[in-house]
């Protein structure tokens, strides 16, 4: 599997809650404070007219964080562009670890009525590349394989793992559910150590 | 592992192929600094691959500058602009046609090469942003594959053509332009008469001369459909504007020609392409654009010029092919017109349909135009969009240069349904053409220019104007409001009703974000005349003047009196005066609020202006021509690493080819691509008349290139494939000094490809 490009979103708890447009001056602020280890931070991208989109974007030289609500679902998305090294595992650990070290600075930021909360049951796996990963049952399969190898072991038990079906142009998507919210902290600790 | 070059092979022409190839291997060669910065630039800017800000290494976080360590290994992809930092891709669609499949691949490429969003741009192209260099060969091959080219779409080059977006369905038109702006588009595209500009070169096509569409008058070369009647007969032919152009010197485009018939469309344009080649600025690109040329020289001998040179053009039967398509080069709906059936319309779709919606000239078809708020539309939108085109109205899709996009075609009892089905996927916003469609350039969002955020404004005047837009005065709805980031005008601020263009101003040390209010212009009658500033206010305090300017146009308007004629009648010193009190900017300490810019909580700053890359460094066909020599050289070199003699050998003799014709071109344009006959000129004007020959080796490195075109090598192997490398080196470098003795003063420096290679010949074997 030699999928490079893919996204992984987790999603919030009750989107009503937020106005996408109060996660500007906090994406400003963590540009100032280099708040995600092992990114170039950029710049912000606001994309809220667009419905269906991106919505408020942390762009990254590595990747970009986005508060994105193009399925209708709002959620962190953090889309990976630049290769990581290793094992298909070990570059979907150093994705969901960024991924998550994103998910708890927002869970954590005063600025957001206190901080946002997520629905830590729930991942999205985005494939974001149509020509290692087209919108198949063979790829989601191939994808299905693979992540069955760390996944039990990395998030504490079997999760199901779902093909989320769209047309075949959209990406391929697979959702990640486990019975309980995840512990994060724990979670982000393991995906350190095995960084 | 598959590439995107393997898969989609057999999708595309071999010379869109070829193309990209070279790109590929162009960007390969500027990585290992074996290619000019300045060269590598151009050639970059010219596929449409273009910088964004920030990419110098720099920004202002709101506390301090910050550099950005983008951890580059490779030198800079152009002046100040780091290899590793994201860039734009503009992607040229000719008047703005688009059909379903190229929607659906430019959402794919939004999504996996930039960062979802899709934005059309005023010239009706689509722009990406945040791509990364590495990633452009690939998306251009997946565009080629469905018939897009990003060739052309920057640099000194002619950019997108653009045309109403109407054309061939509206009531006012004179004929159909959309065959004409097709056939000129394919005919400028690399045509070596439109490669030798100071400066970019804009056309559009408009179908009549009363309504905007295709603002005719601030382009370089405008031109409205006309038909002419003689002996009974009527034929079509353009009326031909020259010399416009906004940016921050606005000119209106001049009379050319009342009547220009179609058959010599492309000739005047390929010799209004060759004067402006031959005689436009090259050095200062502030005054580089034709309106200059035309200026300096005057209309009347600038169309001396032209005339002359259409006399000595050599014929092209492209000038005249396309013509006989053209009567039938119509578009056909997909489905056959019905009767509506009378079921009640969607909530919200009345006023939709009242705004957004233009019925066309046959019987039961109408427009509907989807207003995409900046520009902006998500992957999501355009790929669910691109099913909805299939379903309704197939390929007849385009951009406008309002940032919108129309659907043509659609059967007017399919438009609930349309209607329904846009609501689904956020794209039913009423407005379009009225004053909450704002124009907006990209500003300091992406922008290396940008001064102030002319997308955060407009995005704010919309927010706030579509809020009241129901109970709005008719006149004020239709009012034209448009934003540019700086003076440059990509926002097209000077023909809009109400225009806004980014400066800055100093108060106590802090930088205030301003906008110039710009009062005054003609959108209408293919922008009819251009508005005047009259001031500049705070940012903040935009919406305010837009609140003062319509709300006094509502009260003291003269019954059916237009936006400019009232603005004439009242008088720019009262309307100035009215904003006064808004020019006065409290101190830092009394209002922070206005030392930041709309959609930005940082202090407002002007240190992350770059160097624009509006149209790149001028860069001589010749220096073009020597790259390409080298570029092939190179090819020639991996070739013969990988044990592919022929091949190598070929490309080496191909390499002096394109060096002897690059010279040959210098005297004789057109000079025919067949290798003989540029062989022949070659030896005619640069050999027998001992140009070419060196100091001290005389003619011998001419020889290297007749002997393999007299006769090809008997054997290819190592040796003889090194042997031509090695010759082919020298004669480049003879073509370089040879053109150095010609024109000492604008010899283009040896690139390192010259100088690396040179050392890498001397191997074992080679001929040295
Ligand atoms: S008008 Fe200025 S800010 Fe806007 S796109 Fe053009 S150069 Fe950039």
């Amino acid at each position: 599997m030699d999928l490079q490009r893919f996204a992984i979103k987790v999603y919030l708890e009750d989107p009503s809650k937020l106005d996408p447009k109060a996660l500007i001056p906090v994406f400003h602020r963590w540009i100032q404070q280099r708040a995600i280890p092992d990114h170039l931070l950029i710049d912000v991208a606001d994309y809220s007219h667009v419905p269906h989109g991106p919505g408020v974007m942390l762009m990254t030289r590595e990747g970009h964080f986005s508060l994105d609500n193009s399925d209708q679902r709002l959620g962190l998305m953090y889309t990976r562009k630049q290769p990581t090294e290793g094992s298909f595992g070990e570059r979907f650990q150093a994705v969901l670890r960024a991924t998550l070290q994103a998910r708890q600075l927002l869970a954590q930021e005063a600025e957001l009525s206190g901080g946002l909360v997520f629905k830590d049951d729930e991942l999205l796996l985005v494939a974001n590349d149509r020509l290692q990963a087209p919108n198949t049952t063979e790829s989601f399969e191939t994808i299905r394989v693979e992540l069955g190898r760390f996944l039990p072991g990395l998030l504490g038990g079997e999760p199901a793992i779902v093909h989320v079906k769209s047309q075949p142009r959209e990406r391929l998507a697979l959702s990640i559910t486990v019975p309980q919210a995840l512990d994060i902290p724990g979670l982000l600790l393991r995906l350190a150590v095995a960084s | 592992m598959t590439t995107w070059k393997d898969r989609l092979a057999d999708t595309m022409g071999p010379d869109l192929a070829r193309e990209i190839d070279i790109f590929e291997t162009q960007i390969e060669l500027r990585r290992q600094d074996k290619l000019e910065e300045k060269v590598f630039a151009e050639t970059r800017l010219r596929k449409g691959v273009y910088g964004q800000r920030y990419d110098n290494g720099q920004r202002h976080d709101g506390i301090e500058v910050q550099q950005l360590d983008y951890r580059s290994e490779y030198p800079t992809k152009g002046v100040e602009t780091v290899w590793d930092a994201p860039g734009m891709q503009r992607i040229k669609m000719p008047f703005g046609g688009l059909n379903p499949d190229q929607m659906d691949v430019l959402a794919d490429l939004a999504e996996e090469y930039s960062d979802g969003i899709c934005h059309v741009t005023t010239r009706q192209d689509i722009q990406l942003h945040f791509v990364h260099l590495e990633d452009t060969p690939s998306l251009m091959r997946r565009l080629a594959a469905v018939g897009v080219t990003t060739h052309e779409a920057c640099g000194n080059a002619v950019r997108n053509v653009t045309a109403c977006p109407l054309s061939g369905a509206c009531h006012d038109e004179v004929f159909d332009v959309t065959p004409y702006a097709r056939a000129a588009a394919q005919y400028m595209l690399g045509h070596p008469d439109f490669q030798d500009f100071g400066r970019k070169f804009k056309v559009s096509f408009s179908g009549c001369a009363s309504h905007p569409c295709g603002l005719a008058t601030i382009h370089d070369m405008g031109l409205i459909a006309a038909i002419r009647t003689a002996n009974g007969k009527e034929s079509r032919g353009f009326t031909l504007y020259v010399g416009g152009g906004l940016g921050a010197v606005p000119y209106q485009a001049k009379l050319f020609e009342e009547f220009l018939p179609v058959e010599e469309l492309l000739p005047t344009a390929q010799a209004i392409g060759r004067v402006f080649g031959r005689l436009g600025e090259k050095k200062n690109r502030a005054r580089a654009r034709i309106k200059f040329l035309v200026d300096k020289l005057g209309l009347e001998e600038f169309r001396r010029l032209v005339r002359e040179e259409r006399k000595v053009l050599p014929e092209d039967p492209r000038w005249t092919s396309y013509l006989e398509g053209v009567s039938s080069d119509r578009e056909r709906p997909l489905q056959a017109p019905v009767s509506r059936n009378g079921v009640p319309p969607p909530e919200g779709y009345d006023l939709w349909k009242k705004t957004n919606v233009y019925r066309q000239k046959q019987s039961g078809f109408v427009i509907a135009t989807v207003a995409l708020p900046l520009g902006d539309l998500s992957a999501y939108q355009l790929r669910n969009l691109a099913g909805i085109a299939r379903r309704l109205v197939g390929d007849h899709v385009r951009t406008t240069v309002e940032q919108n996009i129309v659907l043509r075609w659609v059967r007017e009892e399919d438009l609930p349904e349309l209607y329904t089905s846009l609501q689904a996927i956020g794209l039913a916003q009423p407005g379009a053409g009225t004053i909450i469609d704002i124009t907006a350039c990209p500003g300091t969002d992406t922008c290396k220019l940008g001064i102030a955020s002319s997308r955060g404004l407009a995005e704010e005047l919309r927010t706030d104007l579509a809020t009241q837009f129901v109970q709005l005065d008719e006149a004020v709805k239709n009012l034209r409001i448009k934003v540019s980031g700086c003076f440059n005008s990509c926002g097209q601020h000077q023909v809009a009703d109400i225009g806004f263009y980014g400066v800055s101003r100093t108060i106590d040390r802090h930088k205030v974000p301003h906008f110039q209010v710009v009062l005054g212009g003609q959108w209408t009658e293919n922008a009819g005349s251009y508005g005047q500033a009259i001031g500049a206010v705070p940012s903040k305090r935009i919406p305010e003047v837009v609140r003062r300017i319509t709300d006094r146009y509502i009260r003291q308007r003269q019954g059916e009196e237009k936006f400019q004629d009232f603005i004439q009648r009242i008088g720019k010193k009262v309307l100035r005066e009215d904003l006064e009190d808004l020019m006065v900017v409290p101190s830092y300490e009394k209002d922070p609020t206005l030392y930041s810019d709309w959609g930005d909580p940082r202090e407002f700053t002007m240190s992350d202006i770059g160097t624009g890359e509006c149209a790149g460094e001028v860069v001589t066909p010749l220096q073009f021509g020597l790259t390409a020599a080298e570029r092939e050289l190179f090819e020639a070199q991996i070739q013969l690493d990988e044990g592919d003699f022929p091949k190598a050998w070929h490309l080496g003799r191909g390499a002096m080819l394109q060096a002897a014709k690059t010279l040959v071109r210098e005297q004789f344009r057109d000079v025919p691509d067949e290798p003989e006959a540029i062989v022949s000129e070659f030896k005619k004007r640069f050999f027998d008349t001992k140009i070419f020959f060196d100091k001290y080796a005389g003619g011998k490195f001419g020889n290297y290139l007749f002997r393999p075109y007299e006769q090809e090598a008997e054997d290819f192997t190592d040796d003889t494939a090194r042997k031509i490398i090695a010759e082919a080196q020298l004669f480049i470098e003879a073509s370089h000094a040879c053109y150095a003795r010609l024109e000492p003063e604008q010899v283009a420096p040896m690139t390192q490809l010259s100088r690396l290679s040179r050392s890498t010949l001397r191997k074992p074997g080679g001929a040295q």
